[in-house]
């Protein structure tokens, strides 16, 4: 079975965490306070709030007090197999960084050609603008969300990682890009994500299924 | 002094550990390990020398930031053994097909949050664990069966419509209420269980409408169309609202002939 919750946008993760954390039965009160903070997921914050509701919290108290098993044993094993498997990948890939000599980021967009970008652009439910900050790497890295980097990983084939290390990448200015003045114009300061959208002439639903991903 | 939390709210305010959780850690920084892996394994809510789950959770990141893996690990262990616990309570196999799988799944991925912490991708999710440590790994554990519901595509059929005009039965939910204010009545638990599991399997939309109505009161309909209430979050009528809570009320009413 894989699991997706990491792969959630991480604001719909934290706006799960802050209705849950307001209070432990939520009321219409601090239902309509989150959904005000986080409009774009007003249904998955409304469906949470039942859920929170049919969930005494009581009954967790009880159960984590209640005698373990083989069974709960086993469960514990294969979590801390989990967590050990990813902090070495974490330390061996910051092992690798600090010592490969810093090349520039592969670009996975580089081959692609002004067809592609506008197809990418079509798939992405973006347009031609959006997908030239990608390319050009406009957009600073940790305000992308998590699900936005591994649906554009998907989209180009490219592993995860490549994506988001072009992503972290210095700014540039591509070599196919056309420009009027004598010198090649240098990179300005990277944009958010949420800037970068609302930039880039895309509708107000555009962005929101953006920045659902 | 623990070091401050960095989570901040999208409205701009700063999350918070309580002032006992703080003390704790105080108190917890200055102990050898021996001796906290001693008290983490301490069930007992009352008693002096229990570690409360947040106080575990900056133990282990803090663990982590200073490289001290062996205590990282006991400490990690004993609270995912925690977790365990609650999750085999709270995702029996009764609920889901694949809920073995599913504990397993929502386990490591939690334990996977402390290899992230304080990456580029996980900043300071774990913030929230510190500040109320099972509300924040209910939400992770609801959000993980959620979806596990909808990737099992289970659904349930919508129920047919009816006469509206019947009052409701309201008895039931009075009741549970009352159950709900007295603490420490045994009876309290039964009941409380019995409704919860009968609102559960009410069709979707009956159980959202009760639950948005009664629950979490968002008032029926409106004359304002910018106000959110259980006819605009539903997507429905106000009158087909009060046809859904009127059904559900209908098949609750019959747990009070049993209880």
């Amino acid at each position: 079975m894989t699991t997706d919750f990491a792969r959630d946008n991480s604001n719909l993760q934290d706006a799960f965490y802050a209705l849950s954390l307001a209070k432990p039965a939520p009321d219409a009160e601090v239902l309509d306070k989150l959904v005000r903070c986080y409009p774009e997921f007003a249904a998955e914050l409304t469906d949470m709030a039942i859920e929170l509701v049919l969930d005494p919290l009581g009954d967790d108290e009880v159960a984590e007090a209640a005698s373990g098993s083989s069974n709960t044993d086993l469960m514990v094993l294969r979590a801390m197999s989990r967590f050990q498997n990813h902090l070495h990948t974490i330390k061996t890939e910051k092992r690798a960084s600090t010592t490969m000599p810093q090349l520039p980021p592969t670009n996975p967009f580089s081959t692609l050609g002004t067809a592609d970008i506008r197809a990418l652009g079509q798939r992405l439910h973006a347009n031609t603008v959006f997908i030239l900050k990608l390319r050009d790497r406009v957009i600073r890295e940790d305000t992308l969300t998590p699900g936005f980097k591994h649906r554009i990983a998907d989209e180009l084939k490219a592993p995860l990682d490549v994506v988001v290390a072009h992503f972290a990448g210095q700014s540039s200015i591509s070599t196919q890009a056309h420009y009027k003045a004598d010198q090649k114009p240098e990179a300005s300061d990277k944009q958010t994500f949420e800037d970068a959208l609302r930039s880039s002439g895309l509708t107000e639903e555009q962005q929101k299924s953006l920045l659902s991903l | 002094m623990a070091l401050p939390l960095q989570k901040v709210s999208r409205d701009g305010v700063l999350y918070q550990r309580a002032a006992d959780i703080e003390a704790a850690i105080d108190t917890a920084c200055g102990q050898e390990i021996e001796e906290l892996a001693r008290r983490s394994e301490i069930r007992d809510r009352s008693a002096p020398d229990y570690l409360p789950s947040e106080c575990l959770v900056y133990l282990i990141r803090e663990a982590g930031r200073n490289g001290r893996e062996d205590a990282q690990n006991r400490l990690l262990q004993t609270l995912l053994s925690r977790c365990a616990r609650i999750l085999n309570a709270k995702v029996p196999d009764s609920v889901i097909a694949t809920a073995p799988q599913l504990r397993e799944d929502i386990l490591g991925d939690f334990a996977v949050l402390f290899a992230k912490d304080g990456s580029v991708e996980d900043k300071y999710t774990l913030d929230f664990y510190e500040a109320r440590f099972n509300l924040a790994f209910r939400a992770f554990r609801i959000s993980r069966v959620n979806s596990e519901f909808k990737r099992l595509n289970r659904t349930k059929a919508l129920s047919d419509p009816d006469d509206p005009d019947r009052p409701f039965d309201d008895e039931v939910l009075e009741r549970l209420s009352e159950r709900e204010r007295a603490v420490g009545d045994p009876e309290q638990l039964v009941f409380t269980k019995q409704i919860r599991a009968a609102i559960r399997d009410l069709p979707h939309d009956e159980r959202d409408a009760l639950v948005l109505c009664r629950f979490i009161r968002l008032k029926e309909e409106s004359d304002n169309p910018c106000e959110r209430t259980a006819a605009t979050v539903c997507g429905v009528t106000g009158r087909t609202i009060r046809n859904r809570l009127k059904r559900a009320l209908a098949k609750l009413s019959k747990i009070k002939e049993v209880v």
